[in-house]
């Protein structure tokens, strides 16, 4: 086991994916919209990461630049998203194609129209092989299939791999999108709101599904949600963006106990608890400012209720609060101590 | 692909339709015949005399109670007899044949199907041929300078009104040029020009209905996931978009067909095409009636026929159709 160890030890001195200083600008035909604003974060082998935030705060469109899935124009991206030693905005597409869906795979929101409704899922897992793997045979594929059919629960797998996804549940679905995830079992899985089309029960099935099959491919997590518990269940570190930017990153533990953002206060403070009986929900008053008329100095000061006049001229940094914790808000000590 | 009994069913019920839709539109040209004027008194002409026009009307079965003549001609819509021509020596082939049967209007009018099948068929396939490659490259390099000009050019094959287009093209490539002949029917160089006027607007709505329904598909967001799991482009557009953009683009290809039968009956007159379509005009213009009733039942009949075989070409490409 010791062996096991160290050899884990070596691999994780270098992180799987690191992303530095990402920025996406839109051109639209009335200006430039920033989406993403110098969006930094590593990810670890085998670790989940959450990124938490509103629509429109950018990451869904931080990930579109990571798998290569943003127009190019409209979109211009900026910053380095490394895999490993490969450099992913710059590197040809013939090198990022063999990446996605290889190495990094991605699961959607709404997994009936993330599948295409005229092929079957045994073609459309197949079709992974084929691309992926040529020298895959056509009966190893078929039972590549059904294999993985079987570990997303889709029962019986023999039979339902000829099926159309609208003969499926959405939850039956999302698990047929979670088979192509980790199909060619990759070394990071995005999830992009993998569970907010879903019941709620659905939903913890397929979290729980999720985590099982980690534990089964050593497979990193990035976890794109705007639900906190989702990331407070199911992620080791957290990144919560606010208006294109992170505004506070950390162990996810960490940032949920001592919180050293307004926002990241605000978001915890919207969630109803037991102990809340009776009394009224506080909400984030305001709404997420436009991307292309972004408020000057920190974007969150219109809607917090701790802005002074310094928010509102100078822009925050990250700044260091705890070794692995770090908050964008110029008063992040005085937020964390209350 | 797998057929199942649902996909049976599906079918079955279509045929039926057909069927009820026939009867009705046969039906609604058998009331509409006898509207359109006095067959006895055009056989005879105007000087004609009260007597001879009635005893004509009692022998061509006009002078029969209303109930009885609709009876007779649902009883031969299902026998397939349709009646006989009212005037004789209208055509070549009733000319040629001696016995009683050359005068029964069906036969006279399937007789005249081959030659509007080729044109058609001419017709359909060199709109598919052009139109498809031409929306498919539009599609591929949207607001282009090509993708404008296919554009314009297949607003203006949708816009140009045919028989005009088909007056045009007889005053440049026959009568100027000398390329191809005025009208006519027999070689290949006579099916150019019809061909060539009944494609423009086929030509035009498939290449504008191919380019937007692939542009639809790509936008959608199992586009996106197919991008992202690696697969290369050229195969995401041909295996993934054009799989589920092929069902506009067959409904328009049906559609169009469907156009071309009926555009017929304008464009076999210009071109004296011996087709369903100028046999139509002739009878017509004579109030033949049972031979207008035989041409139109053929025409719906093969409108029936390409709706069927757009049904059944919709239950292949979409499979959400051939469940339940």
């Amino acid at each position: 086991m010791a062996v096991v160890d160290v050899k884990a030890d070596m691999q994780s001195d270098q992180p799987v994916l690191d992303v530095r200083d990402l920025k996406v600008t839109f051109q639209t035909p009335r200006g430039h919209v920033h989406a993403v604003n110098g969006v930094s974060f590593h990810v670890e082998k085998g670790e989940a990461l959450g990124i938490l935030g509103e629509s429109g705060s950018g990451k869904s469109v931080s990930v579109g630049a990571i798998m290569g899935l943003l127009e190019s124009p409209p979109a211009r991206i900026e910053g380095q998203v490394n895999y490993r030693d490969t450099e992913l905005i710059s590197a040809p597409a013939s090198v990022t194609r063999s990446i996605h869906g290889d190495r990094i795979a991605m699961i959607y929101q709404d997994a009936i129209t993330s599948l295409n409704p005229s092929l079957t899922i045994g073609n459309q897992i197949g079709e992974l092989f084929k691309v992926h793997r040529p020298n895959m045979g056509r009966r190893e594929i078929q039972a590549k299939s059904i294999e993985l059919l079987e570990a997303v629960g889709i029962q019986p797998a023999r039979e339902r791999v000829n099926s159309y996804p609208h003969e499926f549940s959405g939850g039956m679905n999302q698990r047929i999108m979670i088979a192509l995830g980790i199909a060619l079992s990759p070394e990071i899985l995005i999830a992009d709101e993998p569970t907010t089309a879903l019941d709620v029960t659905v939903q913890a099935q397929i979290m729980r599904l999720l985590g099982d099959l980690r534990g089964q491919i050593d497979m990193a997590l990035i976890l794109i949600t705007h639900d906190i518990g989702l990331v407070a269940e199911n992620t080791d570190r957290l990144m919560v963006m606010y208006g294109g930017g992170p505004v506070e990153t950390g162990p996810t533990d960490a940032i949920i106990e001592r919180p050293a953002h307004p926002y990241t206060i605000g978001l915890l403070n919207s969630i109803p608890h037991d102990d809340m009986k009776g009394k009224k929900l506080i909400a984030i008053s305001g709404s997420p400012p436009k991307l292309n008329e972004m408020p000057k100095g920190c974007v969150f000061a219109p809607r917090c209720a701790m802005a002074k006049d310094m928010c509102r001229k100078e822009i925050p940094v990250m700044t260091r609060i705890a070794p692995d914790h770090s908050s964008a808000c110029h008063f992040a000590q005085e937020v964390v101590d209350g | 692909m797998k057929i199942n009994n649902a996909f049976f069913a599906f079918i079955l019920k279509r045929l039926l339709n057909s069927v009820i839709l026939l009867v009705i539109v046969m039906s609604l040209v058998f009331f509409a015949n006898r509207q359109i004027g006095d067959p006895a008194r055009m056989v005879l002409g105007n000087g004609a005399s009260e007597e001879a026009v009635l005893n004509l009307r009692t022998q061509m079965g006009l002078e029969d109670p209303m109930s009885q003549q609709y009876g007779r001609f649902l009883y031969g819509l299902a026998t397939g007899d349709l009646g006989k021509t009212f005037r004789f020596g209208l055509s070549d082939s009733v000319r040629a044949g001696n016995d009683a049967n050359a005068l029964s209007t069906l036969p006279i009018a399937m007789d005249r199907l081959p030659a509007t099948l080729i044109l058609a068929g001419a017709t359909i396939i060199f709109s598919v041929l052009v139109a498809l490659p031409l929306g498919l490259y539009a599609a591929a390099r949207p607001r282009s300078p090509p993708d404008r000009a296919i554009g314009v050019l297949s607003l203006a094959g949708v816009s140009i009104v045919e028989y005009w287009f088909a007056l045009v093209l007889v005053l440049v490539f026959a009568v100027q040029f000398a390329w191809f002949p005025t009208s006519g029917y027999g070689t290949v160089a006579h099916v150019v020009l019809p061909a060539l006027a009944l494609s423009l607007r086929p030509i035009g709505r498939i290449t504008q209905i191919a380019r937007s329904s692939l542009l639809d598909e790509m936008a959608k967001p199992y586009i996106t996931a197919a991008k992202g799991r690696g697969i290369p482009m050229r195969r995401v557009a041909a295996v993934h978009a054009l799989k589920n953009a092929a069902i506009p683009i067959v409904t328009t290809i049906g559609d169009e067909t469907i156009n071309v039968v009926t555009g017929v009956i304008i464009i076999e007159t210009i071109f004296g095409w011996p087709g369903i379509g100028a046999l139509t005009v002739d009878a017509l213009s004579i109030r033949d009636i049972p031979l207008v009733e035989a041409t139109v039942f053929l025409l719906v009949l093969m409108v029936l026929t390409i709706n069927l075989l757009v049904d059944v070409a919709y239950a292949f490409l979409n499979p959400r159709l051939r469940i339940g």
